[in-house]
């Protein structure tokens, strides 16, 4: 038997539904059609009127659920592109970001945003939002990159007292498998070694963990080793896990999906060059997508986002300086 | 929403705003999921005929804004909002009907701003002939007249009662004065309920 990371992310949701009665789920086609991806398969059937089809206005989606927050519901909010949460962004970052912050009430929703690129989807439905979200004090914003974090960390969100941003990555939703559901998880907040290594740290989250990992596969077979943090979180960011790596390989590359402008990678070098300066034996270095909407082409979407092909070379440059 | 979900069906949602408020995409999105959820809602909007310096003409083209209703296929009232009775019978059918399951009812009640947007705004916009008519009557000042029309207040009580609120309001300011404002030294800065999970860098604690 083996589980998606779809299917975790599912099996999260019914396992939050059955175990608490304050959970219920709101979002375009997430009822009886159980959702776009089919994040929500059977969900409505298995438990009824709490698996709800909203119409298309992510504003009134998000400002509903902060209302029934405070009512002390915990709503699953999931927008079917993480693209169309922008349409909502006044709700999440003014009012649930800061909700706790003016009044001492707790904001405990979760909002899901299928995130990142697929060949062919264009600029509309492959943007990833980490970046945009991690900047507003108040939310948590969880980037899982394996079956087993999608689960347990979709868990935490929901049994969290604050608006959290979960980015689920659509790549990884079928073309990642576990062998089981997790009965263990690591706590939000800590990043976790991936890989270990002495040579190079490569610093990733979500899909561009998978890609880091085949880098290291690869280099491996040139004789460097490549340690891999997953960040898990990129808010918070485990900054200790991220300088303790430096600290033993003493070069650094971050990589992120998102636009490089101001994003997760360039607070990640940011901290290590304040933290860590004196840990480093080569000038940090960082990969993200090209700073362009996502291209709809499949040749330009595969050229736009760092790859292993991208990174390898990034970390080939980097372990000769 | 949540109300339904925790059974409670018996109380009714009210929700205030201006004529300014109706034309952002929330008013939109939320009369729309309140009329497609049936939710028992009272919408309350206050047109009195500015947004800030904004006049009506450029907030929305309807012939009245209570017509907006039709759109989402739910009930409108339109009503004197200087005119105390005609408001409260109408805020209590509209509460009866969203009561019993009616769906959202949307009340507009036309009067005018009759103070600037703020202490610093001496609204010079405002058209004087908007003064000089009906909408541009002050409520109270109506509302004062009809009571002691209909004897049910002598101006002496109703003196009194003004006096009793413009106390208890300087009461409240005057308390707060004394209160000592927040210690910037004392705050943890966190904006997370969740506190393990609140990003407090040592280095900028230290400063």
């Amino acid at each position: 038997m083996s589980i998606t990371y779809l299917e975790a992310i599912r099996e999260a949701q019914a396992r939050a539904l059955a175990e608490d009665p304050r959970v219920y789920i709101y979002g375009q086609d997430v009822g009886a059609f159980g959702g776009a991806f089919k994040a929500t398969k059977n969900l409505a059937q298995e438990f009824p009127g709490r698996v709800i089809d909203a119409p298309i206005s992510e504003d009134a989606i998000v400002g509903s659920a902060i209302g029934a927050a405070i009512e002390g519901m915990r709503p699953i909010i999931e927008m079917q592109f993480a693209d169309f949460s922008t349409t909502g962004f006044i709700q999440i970052v003014n009012h649930a970001a800061t909700l706790f912050w003016r009044t001492q009430v707790p904001c405990p929703i979760t909002i899901r945003l299928p995130c990142g690129g697929t060949s062919g989807s264009g600029p509309f439905h492959s943007q990833t939002m980490e970046t945009i979200y991690a900047h507003y004090p108040g939310l948590v914003v969880m980037t899982p990159a394996t079956v087993e974090d999608a689960y347990s960390m979709l868990l935490e969100a929901v049994s969290l007292d604050d608006p959290v941003i979960f980015c689920e990555h659509k790549y990884l939703y079928y073309h990642l498998k576990a062998d089981k559901l997790p009965t263990e998880a690591m706590p939000t907040g800590k990043a976790r070694i991936a890989r270990e290594g002495r040579d190079l740290t490569i610093v990733a989250y979500s899909a561009m963990v998978h890609e880091a990992l085949a880098v290291a596969d690869e280099l491996a077979t040139e004789g460097a080793e490549v340690e891999v943090v997953d960040l898990r979180s990129v808010k918070p960011l485990d900054t200790d896990t991220v300088v303790a790596s430096v600290a033993r390989t003493g070069r650094l590359l971050c990589v992120g999906e998102s636009w490089p402008w101001g994003g997760v990678t360039a607070e990640v070098i940011a901290r290590v060059a304040s933290e860590g300066f004196g840990l480093l034996d080569a000038p940090p270095q960082r990969l993200n997508a090209k700073d362009t909407p996502v291209p709809y082409h499949p040749s330009l979407w595969a050229a736009h986002r760092p790859t292993a092909r991208s990174i390898a070379t990034a970390a080939r440059n980097l372990l000769r300086r | 929403m949540a109300r339904r979900f925790k059974g409670i069906t018996s109380t009714v949602g009210a929700a205030c705003l201006g004529e300014g408020g109706t034309s952002t995409g929330s008013f939109h999105e939320a009369l729309n999921q309140a009329a497609v959820e049936k939710l028992p809602l009272v919408v309350v909007v206050a047109n009195n005929q500015y947004a800030y310096s904004t006049p009506t003409s450029r907030q929305f083209a309807c012939a009245e804004l209570v017509d907006k209703a039709l759109g989402y296929g739910i009930e409108g009232h339109d009503v004197d909002g200087t005119d105390l009775t005609e408001c409260l019978d109408t805020l209590r059918d509209a509460l009866e009907k969203a009561r019993s399951g009616k769906g959202p009812q949307l009340v507009v009640g036309r009067l005018l701003r009759l103070c600037g947007h703020g202490e610093h705004d001496d609204a010079h916009y405002v058209d004087p002939r908007l003064k000089q008519s009906l909408v541009g009557r002050d409520c109270i000042e109506v509302a004062r007249q009809y009571l002691t029309r209909q004897g049910w207040a002598e101006p002496a009580n109703i003196q009194s009662w003004h006096q009793e609120a413009v106390d208890k309001v300087e009461q409240a300011v005057a308390t707060v004065q004394r209160e000592s404002g927040p210690d910037p030294y004392k705050e943890d800065w966190s904006a997370l309920a969740s506190r393990h999970l609140s990003e407090m860098r040592p280095e900028v604690s230290e400063l």
